[in-house]
């Protein structure tokens, strides 16, 4: 019997492929293909009511600071939505009021009236978020149902739900006990929920609005010769939500991937993106599989051309490195006693997550050493262009280099190699290698379950059920030299 | 020079209908059949196939100025997208009971251990017997070496052997 595989089992393989290629048939036209890029170029002036609506939502619940660069800009829907533009003084306080009035010295004078029994409506918190729904999607009565507010045990602050009536895409109407806040349900797939914050002034009987979410969240912005979005939302339910940052360009260029996040009730979602040179950019939040809701707790929509800029350095300003939170890190930190690291490593990994953060491709690629340097297992010869282009095709490289040197390392020995005339070559030592599963070959179940603060469940399941870590590793040896950053088996 | 024309789109575009590049379109006419058979190959999924072609052909569009080798671009981003949907995705085949009495060259038991190999192995397995693209071009798409190339086709066909013959 031949012991070669490939001899004996090629002809079955080859075989068993065509027919199963041959049972396929496909479906489909260019009509589906054009109409994603068309659904692309569209998606930030086309104007359904819901991204209006959003638009409208956001534009008042959240705070949005737009950066002041000699002229003034706005944030507005361009089929000619509303336009808000930021107080003077910049960004407003985290949770500050936004309805009925964002003015303090306003509510103030409000809270006269509610003490006075003039202004019933701000009186009560469900009240309040009534008003504010009517005041701001332009809801009717019959369009929503106000639910229960939920108070917070320490402070004149709370959840308003409420459930939209009107008729979900597939026609069914969400039952309104899916909607309790605590033990939390999740409602049914597409369901039109959502929150009102609302919080109590101060020594008064007063109830103002901070804020809101829905199952979806967009922010339609226009006119913007690049956009750096920042902030953060707190997801309510665990699962997988989906990001669209959309940038379309005249052309239709700027059309990004959807990104699939994985978030975790309580935990905040980055939301920072960056997107040079389009003129319109959309964040829509879609929790694919199920519906939820985000609390955006801030959100900071700015231009990012202050200053001109090189294309090259233009083009590097869009790169998943600059994504990288804190929030993130202490996700992916597991929170256990600091590793010891000689200083040396511990400078460079400190330099190397500033880069990559900074999406510096160049400055990454000259802290490699001229030689030796493993970044692919290809052919290819300079690791920025190949970041670069791993990055356009929507590999994260630079997030997961910045992430990997969160996660522990352990140290492995480097041996040193000696010729026949006994001449030894290479100081020996150690090279420190990110993360654990990557420079052991019997990693202990602890190891791989650091990996799922940052690869997926299933992922991580196959790596170890196969003792084959896939993902990315990162050496640095004890000199203070990179010596590898790369995935894959 | 590139040209382009007009498609009528049933989704209603046709008002504002875009252009497209002409030697886009007949790609697509050309490719689109192929290339979800192979994202069908390597994901095991028709609409999930399907899906990931379509992406294919919009990325391409999004690069069509900027690439001279549209149909090696084409299978190259379809191949990738598949390797990513594939390490993102619950094989849910992997945890079926296998048949009793599998015969070791049954398609179906070939199949499904196919798809339980790591995706660059999968890669490397439809790409040569499928596709017949030497090793070269295997590691050009998968954007490694030749020799790993070759290393993940014959663990990977080791592993169909061992796991059909157990």
């Amino acid at each position: 019997m031949n012991d070669n595989p490939i001899d004996d089992t090629n002809d079955d393989v080859r075989s068993m492929l065509r027919t199963r290629a041959g049972d396929v048939r496909p479906s489909g036209s260019w009509d589906d293909v054009a109409g994603r890029i068309d659904a692309g170029r569209r998606r930030a002036r086309t104007s359904t009511r819901f991204l209006a609506a959003a638009a409208v939502v956001l534009a008042v619940a959240v705070p949005v600071a737009l950066s002041q660069q000699g002229d003034e800009r706005g944030v507005a829907t361009d089929d000619g939505g509303p336009a808000v533009t930021s107080p003077a003084t910049g960004a407003q306080p985290l949770n500050g009021p936004v309805w009925p009035t964002s003015s303090l010295e306003e509510l103030r004078r409000l809270a006269g009236e509610v003490a006075e029994g003039t202004r019933p409506d701000l009186a009560d918190p469900r009240a309040a978020a009534a008003g504010f729904l009517g005041d701001t999607l332009g809801k009717t009565k019959g369009d929503y149902s106000v639910g229960d507010f939920a108070r917070n045990p320490d402070e004149p602050s709370g959840v308003v739900t409420y459930t939209s009536l009107a008729k979900t895409k597939d026609g069914r109407i969400p039952p309104h006990a899916a909607h309790t806040r605590a033990p939390w349900t999740p409602p049914s797939r597409g369901a039109p929920f959502g929150e009102v914050l609302v919080a109590q002034l101060e020594g008064t009987a007063l109830w103002f609005v901070t804020g809101a979410s829905d199952s979806r969240l967009a922010v339609h912005s226009a006119a913007y010769d690049g956009v750096h979005l920042s902030g953060e939302a707190v997801s309510t339910v665990d699962g997988t939500l989906t990001v669209t940052v959309h940038a379309a360009g005249a052309d239709g260029s700027g059309l990004l991937s959807d990104e699939s996040v994985s978030v975790v009730r309580g935990k905040p979602i980055d939301l920072t993106r960056r997107v040079a040179g389009k003129p319109a950019l959309v964040l829509k939040l879609v929790f694919s599989d199920r519906a939820g809701t985000t609390q955006v707790s801030a959100l900071r929509l700015e231009s990012a051309a202050e200053a001109p800029q090189s294309p090259r350095q233009r083009a590097d300003s869009t790169c998943s490195g600059s994504t990288v939170t804190d929030g993130m890190i202490e996700n992916v930190s597991d929170g256990g006693a600091p590793v010891e690291l000689p200083a040396e490593v511990s400078a460079r990994r400190a330099k190397i997550i500033e880069l990559a953060r900074a999406c510096d491709f160049d400055g990454l690629a000259a802290l490699a050493p001229p030689s030796g340097f493993q970044f692919s297992y290809g052919a290819d010869k300079d690791p920025a262009a190949y970041w670069r282009r791993a990055e356009a095709d929507g590999e994260p490289v630079l997030r997961m280099l910045a992430l990997t040197l969160h996660l522990r390392p352990v140290a492995v020995a480097r041996t040193a190699t000696q010729d026949v005339e006994g001449n030894v070559y290479g100081p020996g030592g150690r090279t420190y290698v990110w993360p654990v599963v990557a420079g052991t070959t019997e990693p202990a179940a602890a190891d791989w379950d650091a990996l799922l603060r940052l690869y997926g469940d299933d992922e991580v399941a196959q790596w170890k059920r196969e003792n084959n870590f896939l993902g990315y590793r990162v050496g640095i040896d004890d000199r203070g030299t990179w010596q590898f950053f790369v995935a894959g088996d | 020079m590139l040209v382009t024309h007009a498609v009528p789109s049933s989704a209603g575009l046709a008002s504002a209908a875009p252009p497209w590049p002409l030697e886009l379109v007949a790609l697509y006419d050309d490719r689109y059949a192929p290339m979800v058979r192979l994202a069908y190959l390597l994901t095991g999924d028709q609409a999930a196939a399907e899906e990931l072609v379509q992406d294919s052909f919009v990325a391409l569009h999004r690069r069509w100025q900027r690439i001279t080798t549209p149909s090696a671009y084409l299978r190259t981003t379809v191949v990738n997208a598949c390797r990513t949907w594939g390490r993102r995705k619950v094989v849910e085949l992997r945890h079926q009971p296998r048949p009793r009495d599998a015969v070791a060259d049954a398609p179906d038991e070939m199949w499904d251990v196919l798809l339980t190999l790591p995706p660059r192995q999968r890669a490397a397995i439809v790409l040569r017997f499928y596709e017949d693209l030497p090793d070269d071009d295997i590691a050009r798409v998968l954007g490694c070496r030749p020799a790993t190339v070759r290393t993940a086709l014959f663990r990977g066909l080791a592993k169909l052997r061992k796991e059909i013959e157990r």
